[in-house]
């Protein structure tokens, strides 16, 4: 019926989107180019409940959110506020501020960042992110593996700019 | 510190940092949603050989580029919260699926170069016989890529401005000489661009991504004459209730129990088969889908194509194929590229084979099909049609053992 379809697919958006929307900023930088990300994904999702509903709904919408994150950067569509900071750059970190995280992922390369968030955040193993992405498992540890060293790298230099702050 | 304590840092630095606010509206996902699905149909059921097959409710909606017998979604409705409500809804407003709304034409113009991204606003109005609501009906370009189309059927001639908010835009009929002067949200639009139609002006505001979510349906604005304010706060012509369309929806389909439609907002599918062939139809891949609806209380077939990713043509082509039962013979139908050629798809059950197939097209020699087995036992033959005639002419002869038994036509022909 198409209550039952819609009530259940509004059951898992309503779970599944808040979780989403943080990925989708995470990998993109840019809260509404995450809302645009999810909220197209979700969509997809919605045309294909029918059969989705007894599968995994939520690996299909980070797929499609990833694959049009990916398309989106392409073609240039948006400039996103992650580019805009230079590594040598100082930010005071106040207690809310919501671009420390993403300007420290803005210095992964896509594929390592893709990772370090699905692997780090959405706590996929290596072998979902392997089909998420489709990437060798290899490649998922790789770049899983270079992303966290500059993730570290970037957390030590900025820990030792705040000290010399003080 | 170890990889071990490391990662655990970064697991809590992504999952505790502070994260702007951000939404996401359901409401619009499911509207979009059934938009998109119902556009696919609509594409599959009104495209070349397809047109043979297409049912008497999918004429009542329109095709971007077509003129557009069009109903659809109507003016502010109550919001059914419940079955009864929702009932009476259905009961006492138009819809577009109700081929009995009969309108009156009265505007059908373009308004070039209006979207965002340059594209045109196609403008459509109406005027209504015998119905007591508005009807409303957006129609736009794969994921707004394209162009867009507000088709407006009026229960009476407007005598005053109207508006409505439409994909990326803000489209308004306006008597001559008179614009909108500020809207309730605060927002600034480009003055976009304006076309003359009689007494009548036709504007239409592109509207950004960044400022496409302040424009939800409480939006007003205030339309101006020159220096003076002749309007404010005027309200826009929305879509239509989607629960209370969604009954209307679901209860005509159930009279019509057709299940190319039915599937659309039933549940019932079993899958029976789904098999992939790469690089078969145009160089992209083609999906073939066939689900059995037991239960569903519907006779006959539904089968339609549209793209395999809804938002995407380029990922290949979905073949879609809806049966009450599980099939117990041979059946097939015509998929056609996105280059415009055609294919056979043949489902044969095991032991037996397409022994000759007529294209009625007399004369014409067939290409080197491919056969793929079916995880069912049974076995998808893909036959490439360098040139088709009518379908109601083409026939497909099945054999067992070299010996024919049954001489089927395309489902479409149906």
């Amino acid at each position: 019926m198409a209550g039952n379809h819609d009530d259940e697919f509004a059951e898992f958006a309503t779970a599944a989107t808040p979780g989403l929307l943080r990925t989708a900023w995470l990998i993109c930088g840019d809260a509404a180019q995450a809302e645009d990300l999810v909220q197209s994904a979700m969509v997809k999702v919605y045309v294909r409940w029918g059969k989705l509903r007894h599968t995994q709904p939520q690996a299909y919408a980070r797929k499609c959110i990833l694959n049009e994150q990916i398309d989106t950067h392409r073609r240039g569509k948006r400039e996103t506020t992650v580019r805009e900071m230079p590594e040598q750059q100082h930010h005071d970190r106040e207690p809310e501020d919501t671009g420390h995280v993403v300007r420290l992922l803005a210095l992964l390369p896509a594929r390592e960042r893709q990772v370090v968030v699905m692997r780090h955040y959405a706590g996929l193993t290596e072998a979902e992110v392997s089909d998420l992405l489709n990437i060798s498992i290899g490649t998922v540890k790789s770049s899983g593996s270079r992303g966290l060293a500059r993730l570290r790298e970037a957390l030590a230099a900025q820990d030792l700019k705040e000290d010399e702050h003080v | 510190m170890s990889d071990f304590d490391q990662h655990d840092d970064i697991h809590d630095l992504l999952v505790q940092a502070p994260a702007p606010e951000m939404q996401f509206h359901l409401d619009d996902a499911v509207r979009l949603g059934k938009r998109v699905r119902l556009r696919r149909r609509i594409a599959a059921a009104g495209g070349g050989l397809a047109a043979a097959a297409a049912v008497a409710l999918t004429v009542t909606l329109a095709l971007p580029g077509e003129p557009a017998p069009t109903l659809q979604p109507a003016a502010p409705t109550p919001s059914a919260t419940s079955t009864t409500e929702s009932t009476a809804l259905v009961d006492t407003q138009c819809f577009p699926m109700d081929t009995s709304v009969k309108s009156t034409p009265w505007i059908d113009i373009t308004v070039p170069n209006s979207l965002p991204k340059g594209g045109p606003v196609i403008v459509k109005a109406g005027i209504l016989s015998g119905c007591p609501n508005n009807i409303r009906q957006d129609v736009d370009g794969p994921e707004g890529k394209g162009d867009f189309t507000l088709d407006v059927k009026f229960a009476q001639k407007p005598t005053t401005a109207q508006w409505s908010v439409g994909m990326r835009s803000t489209v308004f009929i306006l008597p001559k000489g008179q614009r909108p002067c500020g809207y309730s949200n605060g927002k600034t639009l480009p003055v976009g661009v304006t076309v003359h139609n009689g007494d009548w002006d036709i504007a239409v505001q592109p509207v950004s991504d960044a400022l496409a979510r302040n424009f939800d349906g409480k939006t007003t604005v205030n339309i101006c004459d020159g220096d003076k304010v002749v309007a404010t706060n005027l309200p826009q012509i929305l879509g239509q209730n989607s629960d209370a369309e969604g009954e209307f929806n679901h209860r005509l389909l159930r009279e019509t129990c057709d299940l190319h439609q039915l599937e659309m907002f039933e549940d019932s599918a079993v899958q029976w088969a789904r098999k992939t062939v790469p690089n078969s139809v145009g160089g992209r891949d083609l999906t073939v889908d066939i689900d059995s609806h037991p239960g569903a209380g519907c006779t006959g077939y539904g089968s339609t194509t549209g793209p395999l990713d809804a938002n995407d043509d380029s990922k290949g082509l979905l073949l879609e194929m809806d049966f009450p039962e599980a099939p117990t013979h041979a059946f097939w139908d015509i998929v056609q590229s996105n280059e415009g050629d055609d294919f056979g798809a043949f489902i044969v059950p095991p032991g037996q084979n397409v022994c000759d197939i007529d294209t009625g097209t007399p004369g014409s020699s067939l290409p080197k099909a491919t056969d793929v087995p079916l995880d069912n036992g049974w076995s998808l033959h893909l036959q490439p049609f360098p040139k088709v005639g009518k379908v109601d002419d083409m026939g497909a002869d099945i054999c067992t053992a070299g010996t024919k038994v049954l001489t089927v036509r395309p489902l479409m022909a149906r």
